[in-house]
């Protein structure tokens, strides 16, 4: 079994850096982690490449678990968003994360150093692959620049179930990540409240996948909650040319309309769409708001 | 683990009366955010609310009991989302921590040496 494994190891071929990508970022900033203190370094790493300068001590405090010794994931991708900033998870692959190195992001990775049954988690940033040696550069613990054979680096990553994340200005273009990973960050900014943040993130969705539904209810549903009425609308009514019999914008339209005082054009709105409780229960709204005044939605020509 | 089967059947309970009330209840301009959109394929949104309300409380003492400042503990806990909470609270035990110890003596620790010496694992690299 061990055998097979390392056969199957040495059987992958090298990644290949995209063309005219530097081997290293060196601008990534430098944090000697305190004791199992390198979730909060590593943060302040990834956060400092993306403009944000943070000191690891004081993300401590939001990211450190006493008892268990270290840092949990889920916090350590919601600690971004208090800097407007988007935590992106990458796919699994080296490939991945080579792509995001040539797109200029330092990738944060979850690794296991020792074994599945005696787990040593450790929080790292790989910010270069030296293909001439075949080696990871890691900022990681207190090595400014420890260089990690791949086939060491992909065991360890392994180990840790493949979680790495990237750190995104808003306003970024989304190169190399999946469209999912990147729209479940946006819509996490704008559960969070911070809309403004969320809208430019889910405009720099709409503009790299034109297709994705997601990105263009996300643009609508945060102009309406930034009060741009108007704007949320043609957003709306965008998505709906494409897809219509999208029901959350449906109904999100249906209740703009009930807020600017048109209910019967809601309800004239819901008329056709197919029954589901969220149909319903905009309906209700509407029909609520019109107070049985409404005229025919359409009228036979006499 | 009663706990456990009682919050469950409060937690039916209470989203059946959402769901039966909603319709009853207009709440003017109030629309589905993206997450719950994102999220609706797989439960209904309004459930996902009552869960995250609960897990927030049940987070934020997990959380106390593993040593963070009660007053940090809130804090914490609302700067996550409704998916990430529930997430949280079903598997915090379970969750690596990254930067945990490692304490290994005798044989295991051998082991470990060769293991880092043939390039499985990284744990004496003076990470």
């Amino acid at each position: 079994m061990l055998l097979l494994t390392g056969c199957a190891t040495s059987a992958i071929p090298r990644p290949a850096l995209p063309e005219g990508a530097p081997d290293e970022l060196v601008a990534t900033p430098f944090f000697a982690q305190q004791a199992y203190h390198c979730g909060p370094a590593a943060m302040a790493m990834v956060l400092g490449a993306s403009g944000i300068d943070v000191d690891p001590a004081l993300l401590a405090p939001l990211l450190y678990v006493p008892d268990r010794r270290g840092s949990l994931q889920i916090e350590m991708q919601a600690m971004p968003r208090r800097h407007d900033r988007l935590a992106v998870e990458v796919d699994g692959t080296l490939d991945a994360i080579i792509a995001q190195l040539g797109a200029g992001r330092p990738v944060l990775v979850l690794q296991n150093l020792a074994l599945t049954r005696l787990p040593r988690w450790h929080y790292a940033v790989v910010i270069g692959y030296l293909p001439d040696q075949d080696r990871f550069v890691l900022r990681s613990g207190t090595r400014e620049r420890l260089l990690v054979a791949r086939t060491r680096f992909l065991a360890t990553w392994i180990r840790a179930d493949r979680w790495g994340l990237v750190v995104l200005d808003p306003e970024e273009t989304p190169a190399g990540l999946a469209a999912p990973a990147y729209l479940k960050a946006a819509a996490a900014l704008e559960a969070a409240g911070r809309h403004q943040p969320a809208l430019a993130a889910f405009t720099s969705a709409r503009a790299y996948w034109p297709d994705a539904v997601i990105a263009r209810l996300g643009v609508a549903n945060n102009l309406y909650r930034l009060g741009r009425l108007e704007e949320a609308e043609t957003a709306y009514r965008a998505l709906l040319q494409r897809q219509p019999s999208q029901a959350v914008a449906l109904h999100n339209l249906a209740m703009l309309m009930v807020e600017t005082q048109r209910p019967c054009e809601a309800l004239a709105l819901l008329a056709p769409a197919a029954d589901s409780s969220l149909i319903e229960a905009a309906r209700h709204i509407a029909a609520t708001a019109a107070g049985g005044v409404c005229r025919p939605a359409r009228r036979l020509p006499e | 683990m009663m706990l456990k089967s009682l919050r469950g059947g409060i937690l039916q309970l209470v989203a059946l009366c959402l769901l039966i009330t909603a319709p009853l209840a207009p709440v003017h301009g109030v629309i589905v955010g993206t997450e719950q959109a994102m999220v609706m394929a797989e439960y209904d949104a309004s459930l996902a609310r009552v869960t995250a309300a609960l897990s927030r409380d049940d987070v934020r003492e997990q959380l106390i009991a593993l040593g963070v400042d009660p007053q940090l503990a809130l804090e914490r806990v609302s700067a996550l989302t409704p998916a990430e909470l529930v997430q949280l609270d079903s598997r915090m035990e379970n969750l690596p921590a990254g930067g945990s110890l490692l304490a290994v003596l005798g044989v295991i620790l051998i082991v470990l040496i060769v293991l880092d010496l043939v390039g499985v694992t990284n744990v004496f690299n003076r990470i």
